[in-house]
């Protein structure tokens, strides 16, 4: 089959319009010495992208991740980071500078936290009150105290935590982790992202987005109840081969019209997800059920209590999917639920009921299954909260206002460390003061344990080599690694 | 969001939704070109070519390879048809519902769904 190569009415009008001032540029350059050496053609033009397995740059301690992301900002003075000082300072002026974000509802009254905390496992790590299922799996975390991202809003702080940077419209880090290391199955998405019955977070896909990716590296949305990808199911009358047939006929078609696009990569995404699409039939409607799990693994991550059960069935569904070979799953909650400006007291146990258990259980039942070791299990959402009060009316309309200079979140699982507390904040909890470690320090790190040099995960655009980390001076956090 | 994505799901969707409003159109539109030209399948797929994509199938091979899936569906169809119990006065037509899912192809096909 012969075709000639069609000129787009995008490339015609681009070499037309802009043609003739580059021959013009180009020898008033070379009149003036400045011309550099002719750039190698890119590959881009052939550039194929696929979810195949890839070799990391070095020897792997991780090959998959859960990620429980918890937006709104979790409280970090009320679940990790105890701060004697600042109870002794309840309801006092607080003694130095706070960097608040929402000035209207501001005080400066010191919140010393109403919760007791208590060392917990060999290790003696102190966990809150409000986390009692935690507390009992700390020997296999670490706890970071000292995370930072520099910007104290939702929206900054998500591209930080999940981008890299506190700018919008980058890759997030599901899809530079499958751009890094593919897929271990070709018959589930390789980035799968398990939504809340109550919604999606804020900021909605910018969770999950490729960013300026190739498409093929999107997070694939799962819907929070059954059925959780619809349209399994071919009609009755063309199942089996007549799908095959028809599905072969399009890719036919499809790869004929690649062929004379060369280098679109939406159009090569599309034809990934036909193929994708076919194989999930059957092994998605598998991976999401859990009706098979046995009832005791149900009741470890408490599907049986009406509280826990959406987490729980979420987190068994995370596991499953790793055990068959999904690179990188997200657990989300719905809105910004961490988000306690107000009524704390009341709110962040309710918070706490429903996702404690669940998460814990994700730590032993991976454990057991021998898979800790080469999961990361990360519990964090894009920030903290500030040691004083916000919105001073009345003990049960007490909040935080959020805090970014200093925050906690645990990774587990993976070479992280066990039983580990890395980083310090202040004596009131405000910012970060000992081993700080700034969002792209942890995404070096992380990356450091998929095999990856987060110099190197580069992906080529605009002239550039794109990263993760940015060229913002990331630094791998050893002391995280076991 | 939903403009930009292109994961799997939505292929599910594009493959599988029987209550597209989309899949009325394309049973429509294997109406419209075998009522035009019956009996003579080469002709209808030139119309549908110049229906969905605004100009003829100029590469022959495209149309032999739409002929010979029409062929291998209609038994196929023709066979599930025989195998099933259909309600009262349903008269099932699979040469008919072979060229509405070729139908289906083009419509999901890159071709057709991205404007250059």
């Amino acid at each position: 089959m012969n075709r000639p190569q069609l000129c787009s009415r995008r490339h015609f009008l681009h070499a037309n319009g802009f043609g003739l001032g580059t021959v013009a540029l180009a020898s008033l350059l070379e009149r003036d010495g400045l011309l550099a050496a002719p750039v190698k053609p890119e590959s881009f033009g052939e550039m194929r992208y696929d979810l195949t397995p890839k070799k990391p740059h070095f020897e792997p301690r991780a090959k998959a991740m859960i990620s429980l992301f918890m937006m709104g900002g979790p409280s970090q003075m009320d679940l990790f980071d105890p701060k004697p000082m600042l109870t002794k300072y309840h309801g006092q002026k607080f003694p130095g500078e706070i960097k608040y974000d929402n000035l209207a509802q501001a005080s400066a009254k010191c919140f010393g936290s109403p919760w007791k905390f208590e060392k917990q496992g060999q290790c003696g790590m102190e966990i809150s009150e409000l986390l009692p299922n935690l507390s009992k799996v700390v020997d296999e975390i670490t706890l970071i105290r000292s995370m930072t991202s520099g910007v104290s809003n939702h929206a900054q702080g998500l591209y930080a935590m999940n981008g890299g940077r506190i700018t919008a419209g980058r890759p997030a880090l599901g899809s530079w982790l499958t751009y890094g290391l593919g897929s271990e199955t070709d018959e589930l998405p390789a980035y799968m992202v398990l939504s809340h019955p109550g919604g999606l977070p804020t900021f909605q896909g910018e969770h999950f987005t490729n960013g300026w990716l190739p498409a093929l590296f999107q997070g694939t949305l799962v819907r929070p109840t059954e059925p959780r990808i619809l349209n399994l199911d071919p009609p009755a009358s063309l199942a089996g081969a007549p799908q095959e047939r028809q599905l072969a006929l399009l890719k036919a078609f499809n790869e004929d019209h690649l062929s004379q696009h060369r280098g679109e990569l939406d159009l090569q995404a599309r034809i990934s997800s036909y193929e994708l699409a076919a194989k999930m039939q059957t092994a998605a409607k598998e991976a999401l059920d859990i009706s098979k799990e046995p009832e005791h693994v149900k009741k470890l991550y408490g599907v049986d209590n009406p509280i826990t059960k959406d987490y729980a069935t979420r987190c068994i569904i995370a596991r499953r999917l790793v055990e068959r070979g999904v690179r990188y799953v997200q657990v989300l909650n719905a809105g910004q639920s961490w988000d306690q400006h107000g009524s704390l007291i009341t709110a962040l146990p309710k918070n706490c009921e429903a996702t404690d258990q669940p998460s814990a259980a994700l730590i032993s039942d991976l454990k057991q299954r021998g898979l800790l070791d080469t999961t990361v299990v990360h519990w964090g959402g894009e920030m903290g909260r500030l040691p004083v009060l916000q919105n001073d009316a009345g003990r049960e309309k007490w909040g935080r206002d959020h805090n970014t200079y200093g925050f906690s979140m645990w990774v587990a699982g993976g070479g992280f460390k066990k039983g580990y507390v890395h980083g310090e904040t202040d004596e009131f909890g405000h910012k970060a003061v000992i081993d700080e470690v700034k969002h792209f320090d942890y995404h070096a790190t992380l990356l450091k344990l998929f095999g990856l040099d987060h110099s190197k995960l580069t992906y080529k655009r605009n002239g550039l080599a794109a990263s993760l980390t940015d060229n913002q001076g990331a630094k791998v956090v050893d002391q995280l690694i076991a | 969001m939903r403009s930009q994505t292109t994961v799997a799901p939505q292929s599910l969707f594009t493959a599988h939704e029987r209550h597209l409003r989309a899949r009325q159109l394309q049973r429509r539109l294997a109406d419209r070109v075998t009522a035009e030209a019956p009996n003579d399948r080469a002709k209808q797929l030139q119309r549908v070519w110049s229906l969905l994509y605004s100009k003829p199938a100029t590469d022959m091979s495209d149309i032999t390879k739409c002929l010979s899936y029409l062929d291998e569906q209609t038994k196929a169809l023709t066979q599930y048809h025989h195998d099933i119990q259909h309600a009262k006065g349903v008269v099932p037509n699979p040469p008919q519902e072979a060229m509405a899912s070729l139908c289906q192809i083009l419509c999901s096909s890159n071709r057709f769904l991205y404007v250059e």
